[in-house]
């Protein structure tokens, strides 16, 4: 009777237990989650291996750099921004984000080489210039965080995140993006 | 009683009572319409300017053009062949981006909206897809942000003429939920969903408004 | 105790085998991955020669030009940049193999930065490795990076290697 109450008990304790490690075990999509590092406008952040800091946020309604000029039914969200790679070179192009609701956008490749978008990223030497998003109108308004990242695959590695207010920017015609240029600290 | 039930049970050969089955599951599906394939809908025909809205894009076209090639974009086809330029306005009405054009690295696999009819076409999926405000490389469709697209196919000169009407094939594809390895959304093979036909105008020039 | 003694030999089974399969398992996935990239250096102190895959490689010059300085600027280095260029002699024992090269910031012998090569700036006739050349020859490979790479207790090291000798690979100072 004794030995039937304590297999009763140990049975009951392994089951508790192992319902424990079920409901505490990570999804896949834990594991694989990226390591986001937060900041504001202005600060730089570092991740394993990219490094940017965020300047300026404008909006506006055509965007022209030296060689393009791009119109959009939508809105153009203009990041100016430096970005470096930590401690490797391969691999590393400036992937960017912008995250407004439940919506995800990524930057535009029409400013072919005028964007920093997409391009090499250099150890410890920032390349600092444009980002562009194209938006629909009724996205530009409230909060939105642009996302940083080496790749475009998110798992398991770091993502460099700023939080921007886009209600507060005024809505320019015509903004004349800031040259890339590269160097300084 | 249940032992006289049993005894009778043990006594009906098994197939009776695989027959049996079979009658009832015929009946059944009876019910429901039987079991031969269910005739497919039709695939609806659009007329121009009408909208083809699928699981990630939705695709207006405007008109067809001919041409012999972009010389100031340096795109220009085999000897023999010409440009089907579809131009149409494409809205991304899913909440991620949406390539329309193939990466260097070959994934995510562009959405396929629109492919032309013709006799020998290679492949469905557009040699190029071009902004049409700015000639350059369509690359990602933002979520509510309409458009206006030109895809190209090349096709033998003589196939199609001023005038000549050509039939479009809109495709969709069903959304199957994240990637089982990578990440990312994954998506059925595309299936066509609606078609159009409408002249073909040939253009020496396309005018970049 | 008893139940021990009955069941030695199944207990003596698993104190063998539970470490072996820990070790065979990590030893699949790990091994692989460090037996294809540099992972295994070679250390060639200053003004010393080393032989590796089919050729003798030894460091002829090396200079560092800033940003800052006359030359730095006629060449046109971005700001808060300096140039290095590393000189390498070849003496190949063999059809000379085609290699890579990178700029290692060390920490004694933990590497914490790496810059790739760059020919943006190059002036010198070879610029990297040569394949199948029998006789001796010199290239000058260049490395643009932060002012600050190297500095204090860091070093810097070229970091060469051949696909055929990974995971060993050279480290020579200079």
């Amino acid at each position: 009777m004794t030995r039937r109450l304590l297999n009763g008990l140990v049975l009951v304790a392994l089951l508790v237990v192992a319902g424990f490690v079920i409901h505490t075990t990570p999804t896949d999509a834990q594991r694989d989650a990226p390591i986001v590092v937060s900041g504001a406008i202005g600060s730089p952040l570092s991740g394993r291996n990219i490094a940017v800091t965020v300047h300026e946020v404008h909006l506006a309604d055509v965007v022209s750099t030296a060689s393009w000029q791009g119109e959009t039914e939508g809105v153009w969200v203009v990041v100016d921004a430096s970005a470096a790679a930590v401690e490797t070179e391969n691999g590393a192009l400036l992937n960017a984000a912008l995250v407004i609701g439940d919506r995800t956008f990524s930057a535009s490749g029409r400013p072919g080489l005028d964007t920093i978008a997409d391009q090499s990223l250099a150890v410890g030497i920032p390349i600092t210039g444009p980002i562009m998003f194209e938006v629909p109108v009724d996205a530009a308004n409230g909060r939105a965080e642009l996302r940083f990242a080496q790749n475009g695959d998110p798992r398991a590695d770091s993502v460099l995140a700023v939080a921007v207010d886009l209600s507060g920017l005024e809505l320019e015609e015509m903004l004349t993006a800031s040259e890339i240029s590269r160097g300084g600290s | 009683m249940a032992s006289r039930a049993r005894d009778l049970a043990a006594k009906v050969p098994t197939k009776w009572i695989l027959a049996g089955s079979a009658a009832l599951v015929l009946a059944a599906s009876a019910l429901f319409g039987g079991l031969n394939d269910a005739p497919a809908d039709p695939i609806p025909t659009l007329r121009p300017g009408d909208s083809s809205t699928g699981t990630r894009v939705e695709l207006a076209v405007d008109r067809v053009v001919v041409i012999d090639g972009f010389p100031d974009l340096y795109l220009e086809p085999e000897p023999g062949f010409r440009y089907l330029v579809v131009i149409g306005t494409a809205t991304n009405v899913w909440s991620s981006p949406v390539p329309q054009s193939l990466s260097s690295f070959g994934t995510p696999q562009p959405a396929t909206v629109v492919s032309p009819r013709i006799e020998g076409l290679e492949a469905v999926a557009p040699e190029e897809v071009l902004v049409f405000s700015d000639a350059t490389t369509a690359g990602d469709l933002q979520p509510g942000v309409p458009v206006q697209l030109a895809y190209l196919w090349q096709f033998p000169a003589e196939a199609i003429a001023d005038g000549d009407e050509v039939t479009l094939d809109l495709w969709d594809e069903t959304y199957e939920g994240d990637s089982l390895i990578g990440f990312g959304d994954r998506f059925s093979d595309p299936f066509v969903t609606a078609t159009l036909t409408l002249p073909a105008t040939d253009s020496s020039v396309v005018d970049n408004g | 105790m008893s139940w021990i003694r009955s069941n030695w030999i199944a207990l003596a089974a698993l104190v063998a085998l539970i470490p072996a399969t820990i070790g065979l398992t990590f030893s699949a996935q790990w091994l692989g991955y460090f037996a294809t990239w540099p992972s295994e250096p070679t250390v060639v102190p200053v003004n010393q020669s080393a032989t590796y895959d089919t050729a003798d490689w030894s460091v002829l010059d090396a200079t560092r030009v800033s940003a800052d300085s006359q030359e730095g600027s006629d060449l046109g280095l971005p700001e808060g940049t300096d140039l290095v260029s590393v000189q390498v002699r070849v003496d190949p024992r063999g059809p000379s193999p085609y290699c890579t090269l990178e700029l290692d910031e060390l920490r004694d012998d933990t590497i914490l930065r790496t810059w790739n090569a760059t020919l943006e700036f190059t002036t010198a006739e070879r610029s990297g490795c040569e394949s199948d050349y029998a006789v001796t020859y010199s290239f000058e490979t260049q490395f643009l990076v932060p002012s600050d790479a190297g500095a204090d207790d860091l070093g810097l090291a070229l970091n060469l290697s051949t696909t055929d000798e990974l995971p060993r690979y050279l480290r020579l100072y200079f």
